[in-house]
């Protein structure tokens, strides 16, 4: 069963004077444990279809099912909550709180889901070694580079052992080198936790590195590929 | 334009000069600073907001300064109208209260001279008395009315004018009509047509220096609505009945006498006032020139060849006031005869009427030998009452207070050509004739120093004839003669109530001002956060500015045109604001005074009222903290390191301290100790409260490159804390003054500085603290660990936003505090004042009791009053006393501490003494074991005094304790007092009792006989202690009316303490309401700051739902953020306000008995309130951040 199957998903975003069509009428199945890049130039609509995929957004029209439950009829709280459980986020910007610690970043999707102090620190820490950031874990986003940076977010993104990781364009403020390690240590994941990773870009080396990937134009799907 | 506006307007021109300047010549850069300030709208209003308020609170008080002002002010023109000096003199001989009465022709005179001076557009003749008045159809009264009397043709040719405005004059009315203004008439419900009864003191024709009590029915002619009018009917804003001047001559059996002559300058009742310095010069000679020998009551006469100097008006003079005629005698070997007569009652226990003993002294060697102790009666005097040669007689003759005296004589008869040599309207008068020392004695008991006289008569002049004698010596006299003589003194009442006026309202402003301080501090606090978080969220704008090629000082420039954008409408929208303050607090001062009865509703208006200088003034001072301010924020910007500002980093912090620190760190030490020499030169504590923690603070920082920030810091903040509430006391700080209000406000800005130190560098402990207890619950977890993890982030911040509140919390603890201790010192004060008395009762001194006891009571009072004391009064001048002197200030201002030159004197009974309930503050211990011992000693030995609670260390009533320690009089003090007829009864007084009691009774507590005796007192003031169950305010209007006709006003004394208490109480809300403003720039400041918050960080707000936030977390995350602030800064201020309260207790209250109070509930409602408030402002923002969808938060900047 796909694990996540979008049909005929619309999204218009509504400015007061114009209304920009994002998504039009988009359908898309991705399998368990896949790893699809989302491509396609500025202003497609990739944000936009990750947004709406993950339930940070909502629909114009059109279903959205994750595991056979459809998010978008479900209430702001129990959609939260199940993005705490089962949902990873990495984002272009680093999006990290500046005041806290790398370690308090990765445990804080923990804590946002009732785990106790003491075992979330634990399995922050590990996920922090996982990405090879032991040594920096007291210390804050401000006082590390783009790529450490972006290496904590997707701990932070793992830590819960999520069933579905989103990435949006998790390279896009970093230098080649560091956007091909990134990319290899989620491809690593991928490969070790069977997890799901839709990853937007719109760096073709990147996206090479996935085994689909779904080349999209003005909030339609044109084209798929498969590695 | 006063000095300082001309100063501030300088200012203002030149900061706008200089932003104008620097405009044009950036032209680009001030136009992207425009567009950052139109940019964001509501970001802006919010800025404006707070920067305004400082502004408001300065324009607030400036308002009410005005306010008042205006209101002292009318006030003084509604009461003195036209007139603006004054000439009188106050009775010597008794109570001070009263005009002397002096000849008419003093103001013809001197009405002569004056009304050719340009300045001076109006002199006129007075008579300005008391009387007891009743109406006779409602049965109403009034003890003390004014009678006035007004001469008509002068007010008509003067610029005094008529009564009403409308053109009445008294010269209408009828000989037993009288004209009463509308305050009179409200009174005693009268109407036109009503007949009153007057009671009031008129000249005794018998006896020159007595009163004689009369009554007399009038009918009500006119009633003058005084409403509106500027003196006129509205003349000292007395209760006043109006008559013809000569009609009250009359009725007073004082022909041709005055006792006020009004004095009116050019221009109307405002301006007149101007001139005054111009002219008093020139009245105070004209006073002295017209003042001669008549007035002294002395006239010249002959009498068969010789000259005879008397008195026409008292029958008696001090002998000295004939000098000059004596010297010239003398030179001329002239024949020199005094006399004085002394009036007899009973001669052997007959009663004699009208006749004398006469006392005579003649340097004639053919005169009659008098011999000690013997009378020589008037041949047909001795045939009346069949006297016999040789026999003896007992004669009970009137001493000048009017007691009897009685002396034993040996008779003989005079000769019969002894008896012709006598003038014959002495000898119609004449009992008998004796030695001129015994009459001396029999008319004073030897208690004058000084001789008096009836008259002295010159004969045989050598080489003059007794009209050249007569004009010589009378133009010595009259030269010698200046207004002192008799008391007179020219009043320059408009300039010097207008100038108290002034003070008063400066004095209210200023009040205000520095309970503002604390608010307008915290304004400048909240300016610089506001600051700082501006050029927080632009770091990465500027910093791509710099990249671009701008230049830091450019930067700067746009900072600075920006900023002072936001200064400029802020200062005018605060200004304004502040006008809308001061309305609001003059309603409030307006309702306060209002809902107390006893004033009266239309008594207290007090119309608002403000000048746009003051507005200007608080516009200037306002735009210069805020830019100063400004500047100060904006140099930061300048040092942005570029890239870090992109990246927003923040700016890295050195671990040690670097040479600039240090440096900085001496130059706060410099300050430091620049501040505490100032403590040393000026006394004032303040200034040591400030620079010792600066020292502390300097020296910590320059520790800093030893031991970390945290060590250094933490140790400045407690040694700072130690050193405001430790027990520490230096000697050389003895004299220091701490009670002002430069203490006041340094100690609470540097111990909340103190304690922000430690917490903010020891916070950790605090949220580790935190987190332990609050961090279990599941939910809360995440949630406590982003709400604590900001405000610790960015300490600065944190630290100034606390301050800030706690700042102000502190001054509503501390002020509450006050209140409640003020309050609890009511109870105490209510007994200390009234000594266990219900009410007192004061006559008019010229209708004194004859003989109250309770017996003597009316029967429906007897059944009322449980104990009644008499108490006699007089005025003594004081020579000199014993005292500490102490200066002290209240909020900045010395206290007068010149010596006080006249004081009453009361004198007290055995069973006053034995009875009273007044306690002592302090008493000779070792002397007497108990307060009624020491009382009891009055009685035992006439040099021993009690006094008041005033200690004599200044005049005038002090409402709530005494300030401590104001010096005055102690036990042991002597105090020298003398009568003030010039008769030289001096007295020694030890001090052996200082009451509690400082209100009712401001006097010298003496034994009753001595007052009597010596003093001339009189029985004019009485204490009563109702039984049970009776209402003190309805006997005391039963004892006025029974006692009316002494002018008897009494008053219930606890019903008054009461109301002043709820007055001062009342006031000390509206404080606490006035620094309700600073609570609400806390407020507002916290709201301001949260709000900022929420928009900076959108996009994190976004991420935090992403990984699983909900709506709700988000909102408590900042709910708990601001509550932690909040809280702690509520518990900051409330202790430290504790601590200073205590030292306000030790150092006011705990002397008078007062417990130590700490109004919880009160500060639990302040806190709740506060902390709800804020609470209020930040979850309008925080709710509005967390419904952002997820992903439209994270788009947010990109
Ligand atoms: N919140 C929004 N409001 C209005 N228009 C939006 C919003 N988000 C995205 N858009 C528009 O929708 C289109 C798709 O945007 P996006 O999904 O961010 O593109 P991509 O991620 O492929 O660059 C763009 O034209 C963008 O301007
Ligand atoms: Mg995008």
């Amino acid at each position: 069963m796909a694990i996540i199957k979008a049909t005929n998903v619309y999204k218009t975003y509504d400015t007061g004077k114009i209304q920009v069509k994002a998504l039009r009428g988009l359908d898309l199945e991705v399998q368990k444990g896949d790893m699809i890049a989302v491509m396609g130039p500025s202003g497609c609509g990739k944000t936009t279809l990750l947004n709406c995929l993950s339930g940070l957004d909502d629909l114009t029209d059109g279903k959205v099912l994750i595991e056979g439950q459809d998010i978008h009829a479900m209430k702001d709280n129990p959609r939260t909550e199940y993005r705490a459980k089962k949902m990873g986020f990495i984002f272009q910007s680093f999006n990290l709180l500046p005041v806290l610690t790398a370690v308090e970043n990765v445990e804080l999707p923990l804590l946002v889901s009732g785990m106790k102090t003491k075992e979330a620190k634990q399995k922050a820490e590990k996920a922090l070694d996982l990405v090879g950031l032991m040594d920096w874990k007291d210390h804050k986003p401000s006082e590390m580079s783009g790529g450490q940076q972006q290496r904590v977010t997707i701990a932070r993104s793992l830590v819960n052992d999520p069933t579905i990781v989103w990435a949006d364009e998790p390279t896009g403020n970093l230098d080649t080198k560091n956007s091909l390690e990134v990319m290899d240590l989620l491809l690593e994941l991928n490969k070790k936790n069977k997890q799901t990773f839709v990853v937007v870009t719109h760096d073709p080396a990147i996206g090479k590195k996935c085994k689909r990937i779904i080349e999209m134009r003005s909030g339609v799907i044109a084209k798929e590929f498969s590695n | 334009m006063d000095t300082t506006s001309f100063c501030l307007s300088f200012l203002v021109v030149i900061i706008i000069v200089i932003i104008a300047a620097l405009a044009l010549t950036n032209r680009i850069i001030f136009k992207m600073a425009l567009r950052n300030f139109t940019r964001r709208k509501v970001q802006s209003v919010i800025v404006i907001a707070g920067l305004m308020i400082g502004t408001a609170i300065i324009s607030s008080s400036l308002v009410v300064r005005d306010t008042m002002i205006n209101t002292f002010e009318v006030d003084v023109y509604r009461s003195l109208g036209e007139v603006d000096e004054e000439i009188w003199g106050t009775e010597t001989w008794t109570n001070a209260l009263y005009y002397k009465y002096f000849s008419e022709s003093i103001y013809d005179s001197i009405s002569r001279n004056l009304t050719k001076l340009p300045e001076i557009d109006g002199v006129a003749p007075v008579i300005d008395d008391n009387g007891a008045v009743f109406n006779l159809n409602t049965m109403l009264g009034e003890p003390s009315a004014a009678l006035l009397g007004l001469d008509s043709s002068v007010m008509r040719e003067s610029s005094f004018g008529d009564l009403d405005g409308n053109g009445y004059y008294t010269d209408s009315l009828a000989e037993d009509e009288i004209a009463i203004n509308s305050r009179l008439a409200e009174d005693m419900d009268a109407s036109v047509g009503d007949e009153v009864q007057l009671s009031y003191g008129a000249k005794d024709p018998d006896n020159p220096m007595g009163t004689s009590f009369m009554k007399k029915n009038f009918t009500v002619a006119k009633i003058i609505l005084e409403e509106d009018l500027y003196g006129k009917a509205n003349y000292n804003q007395r209760k006043t009945i109006f008559f013809e001047l000569d009609t009250l001559q009359n009725l007073f059996n004082r022909p041709r006498e005055i006792n006020k002559i009004w004095i009116s300058n050019k221009g109307d009742y405002r301006e007149g006032e101007k001139y005054t310095s111009d002219v008093n010069q020139t009245i105070k000679e004209e006073l002295d020139n017209a003042i001669g020998i008549s007035d002294l009551g002395l006239d010249f006469h002959s009498f068969d060849g010789n000259l005879v100097l008397s008195s026409t008006t008292t029958g008696i003079f001090p002998l000295q006031q004939a000098g000059h005629l004596l010297e010239a005698a003398k030179n001329s070997n002239a024949t020199v005869m005094k006399g004085l007569m002394v009036p007899a009652i009973t001669l052997n226990n007959l009663p004699i009427f009208g006749l004398n003993v006469m006392g005579v002294v003649s340097n004639d060697p053919v005169g009659p030998q008098i011999e000690d102790n013997s009378i020589y009666f008037l041949e047909s005097v001795a045939t009346t009452y069949g006297i016999t040669n040789g026999s003896s007689v007992e004669i009970v003759t009137m001493n000048l207070e009017g007691i009897q005296t009685q002396t034993e004589l040996q008779v003989f008869i005079l000769p019969t050509e002894f008896e012709g040599m006598m003038p014959d309207e002495i000898r119609a008068v004449t009992l008998g004739v004796v030695d001129f020392d015994t009459s001396q004695y029999m008319l004073h008991g030897g208690a004058y120093s000084e001789l008096m006289a009836s008259f002295v008569m010159v004969s045989g002049l050598d080489n003059v004839t007794m009209d050249q004698l007569k004009d010589s010596v009378t133009e010595e006299m009259n030269e010698d003669l200046d207004s002192t003589i008799l008391n007179l003194e020219v009043h320059e009442l408009k300039s010097d109530n207008v100038e108290a006026a002034r003070e008063g309202g400066e004095g209210l402003g200023t009040l205000f001002m520095i309970f503002g301080m604390f608010s307008i501090i915290a304004g400048v606090v909240l300016i610089i956060n506001i600051f700082v978080m501006l050029s927080e969220e632009r770091k990465s704008e500027m910093g791509m500015a710099r990249a671009v090629g701008m230049k830091g000082k450019h930067l700067v420039r746009m900072y600075i045109f920006e900023g002072s954008l936001y200064a400029f409408v802020a200062a005018i929208v605060g200004a304004l604001l502040g006008l809308f303050f001061g309305w609001a607090i003059i309603y409030a001062f307006e309702y306060i005074f209002q809902s107390i009865e006893e004033f009266g509703e239309e008594s207290f208006n007090i119309p608002f009222y403000f000048t746009w200088t003051s507005i200007f003034v608080a516009f200037s001072i306002g735009l210069f903290i805020t830019f100063i301010t400004i500047i100060f924020a904006s140099t930061r910007i300048s040092k942005l390191n570029i890239i870090r500002a992109i990246r927003r980093i923040p700016e890295p912090r050195p671990p040690r301290a670097k040479k600039r620190v240090i440096y900085s760190g001496i130059i706060v030490v410099i300050i430091g100790l620049f501040l505490i020499s100032m403590a040393f030169s000026t006394e004032d504590g303040g200034y040591y409260l400030a620079g010792l923690p600066l020292v502390i603070l300097g020296f910590s920082i320059i520790a800093h490159k030893w031991v970390s920030i945290r060590a250094a810091m933490t140790a400045a903040g407690l040694v700072i804390l130690f050193f405001m509430f430790g027990p520490i006391e230096f000697s050389f700080m003895e004299d220091w003054d701490f009670s002002g209000m430069t203490s006041f406000v340094f100690s609470g800005v540097f111990s909340v500085l103190g304690a922000i130190l430690v917490v903010m560098f020891n916070s950790n402990i605090l949220l580790n603290g935190l987190q332990k207890i609050f961090g279990r619950g599941k939910s809360t977890r995440a949630v406590l660990k982003t709400a604590i993890s900001y405000p610790m982030d960015n300490k600065f911040k944190t630290g100034m936003t606390l301050g800030m509140f706690a700042l102000i919390i502190f001054t509503v603890t501390v002020i509450a505090m006050i209140a409640s201790m003020q309050a609890s010192q009511g109870d105490m004060m209510l007994e200390q004042q009234s000594g266990g008395y219900d009410i007192i009762g004061v006559t008019n001194p010229r209708t004194p009791f004859e003989n109250l006891t309770l017996e003597t009571l009316p029967p429906e009072l007897q059944n009322k009053v449980d104990q009644i004391e008499v108490l006699s009064q007089s005025i003594v001048t004081i020579i000199d006393y014993d005292r500490e002197e102490v200066h002290i200030t209240t909020y900045g201002q010395p206290i007068d501490t010149a010596k006080i030159e006249q004081y009453q004197l009361i004198g007290v009974s055995e069973s006053f003494m034995e009875n009273n309930g007044y306690s002592l503050l302090e008493w000779d211990e070792e002397r007497y074991e108990t307060e009624r011992d020491a009382w009891n000693a009055l009685d035992d030995n006439s040099s021993l005094c009690i006094v008041d609670g005033t200690k004599l260390a200044f005049s005038g009533i002090s409402v709530g304790s005494p300030p401590p320690d104001f010096g005055g009089v102690y036990i042991g003090s002597k105090i020298v007092i003398t009568d003030m007829g010039g008769q030289n009864r001096t007295r020694e007084l030890e001090v052996i009792g200082i009451m509690d009691q400082s209100f009712f009774i401001n006097a010298i507590i003496i034994k009753k006989d001595v007052v009597k005796n010596e003093y001339g007192g009189v029985d004019s003031m009485f204490v009563a202690k109702l039984k049970s169950g009776e209402d003190a305010d309805a006997v005391a209007k039963e004892f006025e009316k029974n006692y009316l006709e002494h002018g008897l006003q009494t008053f219930d004394m606890k019903g008054i303490i009461n109301t002043i208490l709820s007055l001062s109480n009342n006031i000390m809300y509206l404080m606490e309401g006035f620094l309700g403003i600073g609570l609400l720039v806390g407020i507002a400041g916290i709201g301001i700051i949260s709000y900022r918050n929420v928009i900076e960080r959108r996009q994190q707000i976004g991420m935090l739902r992403a990984i699983g936030f909900k709506k709700s977390m988000v909102t408590k995350s900042f709910l708990i953020e601001t509550s932690f602030i909040t809280i702690l800064a509520i518990f900051l201020g409330i202790i430290l306000g504790i601590g200073i309260g205590w030292q306000i207790y030790k150092d006011g209250f705990q002397d008078s008995g007062v417990g130590f109070v700490i109004p919880w509930a009160n500060l639990l409602i302040i806190s709740v309130i506060a902390y709800i408030a804020t609470l209020i402002f930040t979850i309008y923002p925080s709710l509005k951040a967390s419904k952002i969808p997820p992903a439209e938060a994270l788009r947010y900047i990109e």
